[in-house]
């Protein structure tokens, strides 16, 4: 069983269209650079030199990361990985 | 209540509250109405392409019982606490980061609840601050990015999914006016391919400037927008 990640759809381009991607690691960091290899620019949206970019939440299993211990936040098979960017459309006013 | 923006957001909620009997409504925005707005922008008809946007939302709610201010302006630092005066509750849907973050700021230091949203293609999120009690959006998204994010220009943004997360922002607004604090501080997600909506508790985040107050100056650099215009990231 793998861990099953979920790509928004600003990052679909990435992934072929999936709106998920079965990955492996032990850690989010690790998943992340699993998940890349196979998609790759996808660690690049998600991360930057500081780690996961402020305006991306990355959930694991409903917990925001920033509270369990970010990218070293240990992971599990069957377990649910969320992305969730800040996205700004919608209005076309004000 | 002011509803900043009578765009894809602010059309269903505007006209969902109105229908729900809030009384007095604000009516923010600068924007004429355009034919490529009537497919998300359920405010407006054929006939009022090319007229004021508040003017005729304005109408539009009147007609459904509300009591309702039209506003032209836009959320600006300097304008911004003299908008939100004398509300009990702002809903705002704009479509830039900066008047998100500026909406923000501007409710946590005039102390009055706010919510937002923001869509791209299908997806898109809806969060309400109550300043005070909980975390706030700066919590959850910290700042405008301005690094490097996918330009989502010319990918459009799907009728059906602001009308799901404007109807929500109208949601969380009766819930905070009928004193429902638990409204405050989930973080709601919507995919429409993946038929997904989710609601996420999210905790006050340690170092938050919003919460520290460390915004309330409203600094008018803060909510500039980046040189390369990443700011505007995933827009419509």
């Amino acid at each position: 069983m793998a861990i099953t990640v979920r790509i928004p759809s600003a990052l679909r381009s990435l992934t072929g269209g999936a709106d998920e991607v079965a990955a492996e690691g032990a850690t989010i960091g690790a998943l992340i650079d699993h998940v890349d290899a196979s998609h790759p620019g996808l660690k690049d949206r998600l991360c930057d030199d500081k780690g996961v970019r402020r305006h991306v939440n990355i959930y694991a299993n409903e917990e925001d990361i920033r509270f369990l211990d970010g990218l070293e936040t240990s992971v599990a098979d069957g377990d649910v990985i969320e992305i969730v960017p800040a996205i700004a459309g919608g209005s076309g006013g004000a | 209540m002011l509803v900043v923006g009578a765009g894809g957001l602010g059309s269903p909620a505007a006209l969902t509250l109105a229908r729900s009997g809030v009384g007095r409504i604000t009516l923010l925005d600068d924007d004429a109405v355009d034919e490529t707005n009537l497919h998300r922008q359920i405010l407006f008809d054929d006939d009022d392409v090319g007229l004021p946007k508040v003017e005729r939302g304005a109408a539009r709610l009147r007609a459904e019982g509300a009591e309702v201010e039209a506003r032209s302006g836009r959320l600006l630092p300097g304008t911004a606490l003299d908008h939100v005066a004398d509300h009990d509750l702002v809903v705002e849907g704009a479509d830039n980061f900066a008047t998100k973050f500026l909406a923000v700021d501007a409710c946590l230091r005039a102390g009055i609840p706010l919510v937002q949203a923001g869509v791209v293609r299908w997806t898109g999120w809806a969060f309400a601050t109550v300043p005070g009690g909980g975390a706030c959006l700066r919590c959850v998204f910290e700042d405008i990015p301005r690094d490097r994010v996918e330009t989502c220009a010319g990918a459009g943004v799907i009728g059906a999914a602001v009308g799901v997360l404007g109807a929500l922002e109208a949601a969380l607004a009766i819930r905070l006016l009928l004193g429902d604090a638990t409204a405050a501080g989930e973080l709601w997600s919507f995919d429409g391919l993946a038929g997904s909506l989710r609601a996420r508790p999210v905790r006050p985040r340690a170092g938050c400037l919003g919460c520290a107050g460390a915004t309330h100056d409203l600094a008018p650099e803060r909510y500039a927008p980046p040189a390369d215009g990443a700011g505007r990231a995933e827009l419509e």
